[in-house]
């Protein structure tokens, strides 16, 4: 199992519409605090790409627009890997110690973001998510303990 | 392939900062400069308030590059940016297998900084590194060996 302590979502302003912890690190963030860390992250990785000193690898004016920002940021105790659609939205995670890459799981989680969320009627574009069904299946995705007990 | 080398003092005040292979020329170098020092000062906040408790910031990738970062007990900030393929550069605090390419960074510092700036009597503290000539070009023939220093995967 992927040892992924918790899950963001940011729209494409930055900030932030879900958040899911799944393990505890240790450290308790509240939801302000939640909400301004992952809001930095988001500027921080429109810098990160702004000082880069290579061209970007797009292949002229028609070409696929490619995602730009951080993709993962290491730490000596965790890792955090971020998936940025091309909408500009940023699904990213805390990963833990033995690391895998993630990034099939953010994959996962942004088809069921579009699945449950965005087909979702009374969802309103870039507000805070708030949909049961999108909650139960990103738990099972990530395999949260609570559920895997039968919950 | 490697594309820039900083080291930032105390206080953020860039003392050296070095160029190879720069395929897009920076277009203003102290905007560039106050921009991957506030990055870094931000990184570390974000680094040790996410995730487990203790945790430093090492390393950051794009698309386009990867950032390495090392930071001293004393307060100084070395980093490197080189393309994503290069594998963490100071992973050997980790698993100590003696295999050089890890610990670049730590090897400019220990090695080359401390031995031919901080103990370079002329030398003081707080000031650019551009008078320690030693250093510099010790600094580019170490950079220049690296294995991926201008190979990109």
């Amino acid at each position: 199992m992927v040892g992924v302590a918790s899950f963001f979502v940011l729209n494409r302003n930055g900030s932030l519409i879900y958040d899911l912890e799944l393990q505890s690190t240790g450290s308790t963030l509240s939801s302000n605090d939640k909400i301004r860390l992952s809001s930095t992250f988001h500027g921080i990785s429109a810098i990160a790409s702004q000082v880069s000193p290579v061209r970007n690898r797009a292949g002229g004016a028609f070409s696929y627009p490619a995602p730009r920002g951080i993709t993962s940021m290491d730490a000596s105790t965790f890792r955090l890997q971020c998936f940025p659609t091309l909408t500009g939205m940023k699904f990213f995670c805390v990963a833990l110690p033995p690391l895998q890459d993630c990034e099939p799981l953010l994959r996962q989680a942004y088809a069921l973001y579009s699945d449950f969320v965005l087909k979702n009627p009374f969802y309103e574009l870039d507000m805070p998510v708030r949909c049961e069904l999108f909650d139960r299946e990103m738990r099972k995705l990530l395999g949260d303990p609570l559920q895997a007990a039968g919950r | 392939m490697i594309y820039n080398f900083y080291i930032f003092g105390r206080g953020r005040r860039c003392l050296c900062r070095e160029e190879w292979n720069r395929i897009r020329p920076c277009a203003d170098v102290t905007q560039e400069t106050k921009f991957i020092s506030g990055t870094l000062l931000t990184l570390t906040s974000l680094c040790s308030q996410l995730g487990p408790p203790g945790g430093q910031f090492t390393a950051y990738t794009t698309p386009q590059y990867k950032l390495h970062a090392f930071s001293t007990a004393t307060g100084y900030r070395l980093v490197l940016t080189t393309d994503p393929s290069v594998r963490d550069l100071q992973a050997s605090r980790r698993r100590r297998s003696g295999n050089e390419d890890q610990d670049t960074l730590r090897h400019i510092y220990a090695e080359l900084f401390v031995e031919h700036v901080v103990k370079n009597p002329l030398y003081r503290i707080g000031e650019d590194v551009s008078k320690c000539t030693t250093f510099l070009s010790k600094l580019h023939s170490f950079v220049q060996t690296r294995p991926f220093f201008a190979i990109s995967a």
